[in-house]
């Protein structure tokens, strides 16, 4: 089954459209990129999906997506469908609260209560980030205390502790060194067992290096999307060709 | 996957929330409905004119003459020569701060400034009457040193710390500008400021000096201990005169509930506060209107 | 580069206003610790008026008591509505039509004076309700007053506090209370209480609005609700005015001077440690 799927979809921010007709499917246990110039929508198409964009005044959309066959409208409480799918933003933000804290924000929420269960889930959302490592003597301290990489590395355990099935990334590692970044690759493609990662980036070394299918949008429309060996050697699109080979860059 | 509880809670949450601060910011109007209320029999019988222009007040005569002409001429005389006192001192100190003072002398300027707005208007009132109201009566041989002016230039004291911060804020907010304008034409910097840095934050500037005027016309104990408390028409800036907030505080304690000169009082303090939201609503939305760029916030 | 007149003379007023700023400040606080001080005795803060006239001997402790009881009373009515209100305006009105008509009667609510508050006290309170004058009148008096002043300040807190927790907070599907309570509260702690505190004194030193609900020149500042109070402003207000003593007039403007500036004071340094906060 598809976990995410477009059908139809535009949205506008007053009177200028955004995205326009998009019809796209992202299937479970796979990482897409979406690869595309600045400014291209590439962003609203991941906020549309967990119905944060629409928090931005003016934004309207049209269409549907249903996440895990269900349309996002059809989520009584927004809620419910946020836990189903985290998000993970470019700039590393850690709450203001311990490490611990910091990964138990969302459980707490959702009524997890014994302490063993929240051991259990704080450790098992560090290990799959790879941190439990290296913070594991100071759960309790402040999580602001950690480097960008680790920060971002503890909002993906953050977003992993609600159990999603569905995971978005903003260019996760654009404020990030290579090592970092390497580790978040790593880490994602470990990750991909069991979730569907939808990550738009901006670099196109990384969605080579990790994605098994590539989305590119270009003024707001979905021209292609394809197996990534297939987008980036033989696209359908001139347009495709041109952005892969470095023309609009 | 439900969450039982956690929505709900959040809907009474949030409307607790709605709620508490719709009853909360309506207390503004159910208080001037109050005020209007018990003022009432004054604008049906003396009617709005009438109460506006009288210049006699002598609630308690028969028949009771009631009109505070003399309190609002007393009230705008004193807040607008305050201002005259306040604005060249509080732009130049805001002028000062943004673009002169040395980094030290400002950070102990700024604190300072914070701190005159906290001293409470009895204390200023009261160092008023008995430092330069005594002075006055000494050096001129007056018999009693109170006057408009000397309220006058107490106000002034207690209003420009809020010239000098809405200023320096408008300042401070066109200064990028500014720079980029001037800094290659090779002139002072002191002509750079007040040719190009005061004219566009002229604005701002202005807005500072007519929220300090709703200020002033609706302080009460300096004034009340400055001014003189008389109930005449003021013909100067030396005479003595009552304005409406000295009035109000004067004599509210000694009148009968429910009688003609209780109800004066209320129609006094309506004026008042009109006259106080009437200055402040304006130049918001004359700063709203002028400011669609969006420099003071 | 040259330097003219007008720069000369223009340099000048900004140096002259600025300093004039500092030297009248130093010169009211240094008057009133001259003139002041040497009256200032442990038996002046804990005693009651004595004399004749009341008031040319003896301390001013009921009037301190009375002080405090009316802030701390100003303080209980207006808190939880100025901090419910102020979380309304920073984290569920947003940008709404009705956020814009609370902040446009809450800042109007801040520019009236003070003796109208007073007034619509007298009316509601001391006259219709029949409560006289008392605590409870001036109590209300001040929260009326220091309203505005806890939701502006305690709203400008809230929203300095970083956007990005609330965009985490909020793709994790948890409520805007959770996210409040846990995060975006603790993090304005300082700025909020900073802002409750300045209010405070600016309670502490209104004259006006308590002279026609709550105060009286001599009254035991039992705490009782429904008596008239002492309070600092009002006792120098009459110790001036009625011509009782000069001296205590002027130690009493001291004391109420130092209590209102310790306040500012707390509320700068807490103020000062909140902007440090914001910019981790």
């Amino acid at each position: 089954m598809n976990a995410v799927e477009f059908i139809d979809f535009n949205t506008f921010y007053g009177p200028k459209a955004i995205l326009q007709n998009i019809n796209v499917e992202f299937a479970s246990n796979s990482i897409t990129a979406i690869i595309g110039p600045s400014g291209c929508g590439k962003t609203t198409l991941l906020r549309s999906i967990n119905r944060t964009a629409e928090m931005e005044i003016g934004f309207k959309s049209q269409g549907d997506i249903k996440v895990l066959g269900k349309s996002i409208k059809e989520y009584k409480n927004v809620s419910l469908l946020r836990r189903r799918v985290g998000m993970v933003y470019q700039i590393p933000v850690a709450l203001p609260l311990s490490i611990r804290a910091n990964v138990l924000f969302g459980p707490k929420y959702y009524g997890v209560k014994r302490h063993s269960d929240l051991e259990a889930i704080t450790e098992k959302c560090l290990r799959q980030v790879a941190l439990w490592d290296e913070v594991k003597d100071r759960l309790k301290r402040p999580a602001a205390q950690l480097s960008g990489g680790q920060k971002q590395r503890l909002a993906i355990a953050r977003a992993l502790a609600v159990e999603p099935q569905v995971l978005l990334l903003d260019e996760p590692c654009s404020s990030l060194d290579p090592a970092s970044t390497g580790l978040i690759e790593e880490l994602l493609t470990q990750l991909a067992e069991g979730l569907c990662i939808i990550i738009v980036t901006h670099n196109l070394f990384q969605a080579r290096r990790i994605s098994n299918e590539t989305a590119f949008i270009l003024d707001g429309q979905l021209i292609e999307k394809a197996p990534t060996q297939k987008l980036f050697e033989s696209p359908d699109s001139p347009k495709t060709r041109g952005f892969v080979s470095g023309l609009f860059g | 996957m439900t969450y039982p509880g956690t929505e709900l809670k959040e809907k009474i949450i949030s409307s607790i929330i709605i709620s508490a601060a719709t009853v909360s910011s309506l207390l503004l109007l159910a208080m001037l409905l109050f005020i209007l209320r018990e003022s009432w029999p004054i604008w049906s019988q003396i009617g709005v004119s009438g109460f506006l222009s009288g210049s006699s007040w002598r609630p308690l005569n028969t028949p009771p003459e009631i009109g505070i002409l003399s309190m609002i001429v007393s009230t705008v005389w004193v807040a607008g020569g305050a201002l005259l006192i306040a604005a060249p001192l509080g732009f130049g100190c805001a002028i000062f701060l943004a673009e002169f003072a040395p980094r030290p002398l400002a950070a102990v300027l700024r604190p300072v400034i914070n701190m005159l707005t906290g001293i409470p208007s009895v204390v200023y009132g009261f160092l008023g009457a008995a430092v330069l109201v005594k002075f006055f009566e000494v050096k001129f041989d007056l018999a009693s040193g109170e006057s408009l002016f000397a309220a006058s230039l107490v106000l002034a004291i207690m209003v420009i710390p809020f010239i000098v911060a809405n200023s320096e804020a408008a300042l401070r907010s066109v200064a990028a500008e500014y720079r980029h304008a001037g800094i290659a034409l090779g002139v002072s910097r002191q002509y750079l400021t007040l040719r190009i840095l005061v004219p566009l934050a002229g604005k701002g500037m202005l807005g500072a000096l007519v929220l300090a005027f709703g200020r002033a016309m609706g302080e009460t104990m300096a004034v009340l201990m400055l001014a003189g408390n008389t109930l005449r028409l003021p013909g100067s800036w030396f005479d003595k005169g009552e304005p409406l907030s000295a009035l109000i505080a004067l004599e509210l304690g000694s009148t009968t509930p429910g009688s003609l000169h209780y109800q004066a009082l209320f129609a006094a303090g309506l004026v008042l506060v009109l006259m106080v939201m009437a200055v402040n609503l304006g130049i918001n939305l004359l700063l709203n209107r002028l400011q669609k760029g969006g420099t003071l916030t | 580069m040259k330097k003219t007149i007008t720069d000369q003379l223009s340099l000048g007023w900004f140096w002259v206003s600025g300093l004039l700023i500092l030297v009248i400040l130093l010169a009211i606080i240094l008057y009133l610790i001259w003139r002041g001080g040497p009256f200032i005795s442990s038996q002046f803060i804990l005693d009651s008026p004595h004399g004749v006239p009341l008031g040319t001997e003896g301390g001013i402790f009921p009037a301190i008591k009375g002080t405090l009881w009316l802030i701390v009373l100003a303080l209980v009515i207006s808190i939880v509505p100025g901090l419910l209100t102020a979380m309304y305006l920073s984290e569920y009105g947003r940008s709404g039509r009705l956020a814009e008509i609370i902040n446009l009667l809450v800042q109007s609510m801040a520019g009236v004076p003070s003796i109208i508050i007073g007034l619509f006290v007298y009316a509601l309170g001391v006259v219709t309700l029949g409560w006289g004058i008392s605590l409870l009148a001036g109590g209300l008096a001040l929260a009326i007053m220091i309203f505005p002043v806890i939701v502006i300040s305690s709203r400008d807190a809230l929203l300095a506090v970083d956007k990005n927790y609330r965009l985490v907070a909020n793709s994790l599907g948890v409520s805007k209370s959770y996210t409040l309570y846990r995060v975006i509260l603790p993090r304005a702690a300082a700025g909020i209480t900073a802002g409750v505190l300045l209010s405070l004194g600016y309670a502490a030193g209104a004259t006006a609005p308590i002279m026609v609900t709550a105060a009286a020149f001599v009254a035991s500042s039992s705490g009782a609700l429904l008596e008239p109070v002492m309070a600092l402003p009002y006792h120098l207000y009459i110790l001036f005015n009625e011509h009782i003593s000069l001296n205590h007039a002027y130690a009493t403007a001291l004391v109420l001077v130092t209590l209102v500036l310790f306040l500012n004071i707390l509320a700068l340094s807490l103020s000062s440690w909140q902007e440090r906060i914001n910019k981790q």
